[in-house]
C-alpha cells in the first residue's frame, strides 16, 4: 500500500489525469469532487485499502491529506511517504 | 409490448424512493454489455412518485421507453422502524403503499402510451423491530411486503406494459449485509452499499434486455459427458455415469433442470457424434434417464462436424442459427462452433457436472417476461407436425384422401372475439402465402370490423388426431354488398395442404348462399401468395379485374364442396 495507490484511486474515481493529483486535491481543487464524487470515493478507498471508515468520516475526509492522514491512522498506509 | 429499435438508443428511466444514482455507472455498463448502449434518467430524490403523475415532469420530457421502479420499503411504509404493527395492520400498509404506487404507474402509462414499467418488488430489511416475533403471535412485517407485491403483479396481470421484477433472489444471492449501508443513509440518503450496485445493474438490465430484444429459442445439446457421464459408445449402457448418487446424480440433475425449458417455450435439439443407436438405447433403456427421445423437437446424431448439425438442426425446426444455444463439454468443440457460426450462443459450460443444473438455469439467452399460449405449445406443436410427417410418408403410396382421413381433422369456426384478437392480428400482418388479398389491418382496425354489423369475421381454429393447431385460419365477410365481399381470406402455413382451404371456403360460399346472396373474393395478387392463385386454378375459377391491381373472383353457389374427411363445427 502506498500514496501512489491512494492518487491512483482518486484519480479513476473523480475520472482525472493522475498528474492533477497531489496531497492538497480537495473539491477546492478538482471540480468533479462534488458530494455524489465524495461519497463514490469514500467506498471505493475503504475497497482499494479494505479499510471500514465511520460514517462521521465519509463527508469529513474531503481532501487527499485528510484521506491519507486518516490511512496511517488506521494503519492501512505507512507514516512516512 | 415495445419493440427494440437497433437504430435508437433505449431510453430508459429509474425511479427510486432512495438516493440511487451510484447506480448509474454500473447500469450503463451492464445495458452496454448486453449490446444495448442506453440513455439513462434518474428522477430527483423524492420526486419519484410525482414525476409519475406529473406530465409536465422531467420524466415525461425525458420520453423513456422502459421506466424501473424501485421502491424501499422503509420509504413506502413509514411506520417500518417506528412501530410493532399486527400482521394484519403490516399488510393493510402493505396494500395501501401499493395501491398509491399503482395509481401513479397507471397514470404514467395511460399518458405514455410507448412506455413500459418495471416494477421492483419490495423486501424486509432481515434486521427489524420484529426480531424473533417475525410470524409468531400475529406479527409480520413480511405480510406488508407480500401484500404490495401482490397487488402489484394483480396490477401487471391486467396490464400488458407493466412487468414485476422480483429482487429478493438477487438479494439473498449477495447478502444483506453486503447490499445494505446503512451509514449512507445518513449522509446521502443512500441506501446500497459499494458491491449491491453491479449486481442492481446486472438484474435491471437482463429485465431490460428480456423486454425489448428477441430471446434464444433452443437449446442444443451435446450428449457424452453432458446429458450423462462417461461416452456409451465405449462405456456402454451399463458404464455410463446417470443416477442418484455422485457424479451420475449431477448429470441426473441436469437433465431434470434441462426438462423444464419446453414448458418455458424453448425447443431443445440433439447435436452429438456417435453411432445413432447406441445414443438411442440410452433413451430407449437406462432406467435412470429423464429425458425422452420426444422431449427432443430435433436429433443430429452422426459423425458430421458440429456446425454441420447445428445447420441441420437451424433448418430442420425452421429459425435462424441466432435462436440456438448450443451446450457442449468440450472446449474444443465449443471453440470450433464459436469459430464456425459466431451467431450460435456458446455457453463456457463449468467443467464440473454438479454445477451445471444451476449454470443453466442462471442463462440469460431464454429469459422472457411473459409466456404466450403459442410458447408454451411450441415443443408440442413441432412433435405433433412430426408425427404428421411420419405418418404422412407411410401412407405415400395410397391417395392423399386416405392420409387426410387417418388424420381426422377438426375444423371449428368461431365468431372474433377480444380473446382471438391479438392471433388474428398477428395473422394478418404476417402471412403473405396463402393470403388472398394481403390487406394488413391494424387490430385496431379488426377490432371495429368486429363490431360493425354488416361484417363478419371469422376465426377458424383447426385440430387432429396429433394435436390442436390453434387459431389458423381468418376470413372477413362484408354483408352491405351484393353478393357478399370475401375482403380478407387467409391461412397460416402450417395448415396448408391438407385441403382445409376447400372447408372453410366451403363453409362461406354455403352461409352466403342460404342468405341468398352469393359470394364474391377479393383477390390481389402478390409476389408471395402463389399458393392462393394455384388455389384458384385448381377450382377452375377465373379472377376478373377490378380495378388496379385487384380482382374479383365469383364462388359459385356449391362449387366448392366441404371435403367429407373434414369434420366442421360452427360455434357462432
Amino acid at each position: 500500500m502506498s500514496d501512489k495507490l491512494l492518487y491512483e484511486t482518486v484519480a479513476r474515481v473523480l475520472r482525472v489525469p493522475l498528474e492533477t493529483i497531489d496531497i492538497d486535491s480537495s473539491p477546492e481543487t478538482i471540480a468533479r469532487w462534488d458530494s455524489m464524487a465524495q461519497v463514490a470515493l469514500m467506498l471505493e478507498v475503504e475497497s482499494v485499502f479494505s479499510v471500514r471508515l465511520h460514517s462521521d468520516s465519509l463527508m469529513a475526509l474531503n481532501s487527499v491529506r485528510k484521506i491519507r492522514d486518516a490511512l496511517v491512522h488506521l494503519g492501512a498506509l505507512p507514516e512516512a511517504p | 409490448m415495445t419493440a427494440y429499435d437497433p437504430a435508437r438508443r433505449p431510453r430508459v428511466a429509474v425511479l427510486c424512493s432512495f438516493n440511487v444514482d451510484l447506480v448509474h455507472g454500473p447500469l450503463s455498463e451492464a445495458l452496454a454489455a448486453r449490446g444495448l448502449p442506453s440513455e439513462l434518467y434518474f428522477s430527483g430524490y423524492g420526486q419519484w412518485e410525482s414525476d409519475l403523475h406529473n406530465s409536465a415532469s422531467e420524466l415525461y420530457r425525458f420520453g423513456p421507453q422502459v421506466v424501473v421502479v424501485y421502491p424501499d420499503l422503509r420509504d413506502v411504509v413509514p411506520a417500518f422502524g417506528s412501530t410493532v404493527p399486527s400482521k394484519h395492520e403490516a399488510e393493510a400498509a402493505g396494500a395501501e403503499a401499493a395501491s398509491a404506487l399503482g395509481q401513479g404507474i397507471e397514470t404514467f402509462l395511460s399518458r405514455a402510451p410507448g412506455a413500459t414499467v418495471l416494477c421492483t418488488g419490495l423486501t424486509v430489511p432481515p434486521v427489524n423491530a420484529l426480531g424473533l416475533l417475525e410470524g409468531n403471535a400475529g406479527y409480520s412485517w413480511r405480510s406488508a411486503a407480500n401484500a404490495f407485491n401482490a397487488h402489484i403483479q394483480d396490477l401487471s396481470e391486467g396490464q400488458g406494459r407493466l412487468f414485476f421484477l422480483d429482487i429478493e433472489p438477487v438479494i439473498q444471492r449477495v447478502g444483506w449485509t453486503a447490499w445494505n449501508d446503512s451509514r449512507l443513509w445518513c449522509i446521502g440518503r443512500m441506501r446500497l452499499a459499494r458491491d449491491a450496485y453491479p449486481h442492481l445493474a446486472a438484474f435491471w438490465a437482463r429485465a431490460i434486455r428480456a423486454m425489448l430484444t428477441p430471446r434464444r429459442k433452443c437449446l442444443v445439446l451435446d450428449l457424452d459427458n453432458t446429458l450423462w457421464g462417461g461416452v456409451v459408445g465405449e462405456d456402454g449402457l451399463d458404464g455410463i455415469q446417470l443416477g442418484h448418487s455422485g457424479a451420475g446424480l449431477a448429470f441426473l440433475e441436469f437433465q431434470r433442470a434441462v426438462k423444464t425449458l419446453p414448458a418455458r417455450g424453448v425447443l431443445l435439439a440433439v447435436c452429438s457424434k456417435n453411432n445413432r443407436d447406441d445414443a438411442l438405447e440410452v433413451f430407449r433403456a437406462h432406467p435412470s434417464m429423464v429425458l425422452e427421445a420426444s422431449d427432443f423437437t430435433a436429433m443430429e446424431i452422426g459423425w458430421d462436424d458440429k456446425a454441420t448439425g447445428l445447420r441441420r438442426i437451424a433448418d430442420r425446426v425452421g429459425i435462424g442459427l441466432d435462436s440456438l444455444v448450443f451446450w457442449d463439454d468440450s472446449p474444443v468443440e465449443r471453440a470450433l462452433v464459436r469459430r464456425a457460426l459466431p451467431e450460435v450462443l456458446v455457453p463456457e459450460v463449468p467443467e464440473d457436472p454438479a454445477l451445471h443444473a444451476e449454470f443453466l438455469h442462471g442463462l440469460e439467452a431464454f429469459d422472457t417476461l411473459t409466456l404466450t399460449r403459442e410458447d408454451i405449445r411450441r415443443s408440442a406443436m413441432y412433435r405433433e407436425e412430426a408425427q404428421r410427417k411420419t405418418v404422412r410418408a407411410a401412407m405415400a403410396e395410397g391417395p392423399p384422401e386416405a392420409f387426410y382421413r387417418a388424420c381426422g381433422i377438426e375444423m371449428t369456426v368461431v365468431r372474433a372475439d377480444d380473446f382471438s384478437l391479438p392471433r388474428l392480428s398477428q395473422m394478418v400482418m404476417k402471412t403473405n402465402q396463402f393470403n388472398m388479398s394481403t390487406k394488413r389491418y391494424s387490430t385496431a382496425e379488426i377490432a371495429a370490423f368486429m363490431r360493425a354489423p354488416d361484417i363478419d369475421v371469422h376465426a377458424l381454429r383447426v385440430s387432429d388426431r396429433f394435436g390442436d393447431l390453434g387459431i389458423v385460419g381468418m376470413a372477413i365477410v362484408r354483408r352491405d354488398t351484393s353478393p357478399w365481399l370475401l375482403d380478407t381470406f387467409l391461412l397460416s402455413c402450417r395448415a396448408l395442404g391438407r385441403t382445409i382451404e376447400h372447408g372453410f371456403l366451403g363453409f362461406l360460399s354455403r352461409r352466403a348462399t342460404s342468405a341468398g346472396a352469393g359470394l364474391r373474393a377479393l383477390y390481389i395478387p402478390t409476389a408471395r401468395n402463389a399458393p392462393v392463385k394455384r388455389f384458384l386454378d385448381e377450382l377452375g375459377l377465373e379472377p376478373v379485374p377490378a380495378g388496379g391491381e385487384t380482382f374479383h373472383v365469383t364462388i359459385p353457389s356449391g362449387l366448392v364442396a366441404i371435403p367429407s374427411w373434414l369434420t366442421l363445427t360452427i360455434e357462432e
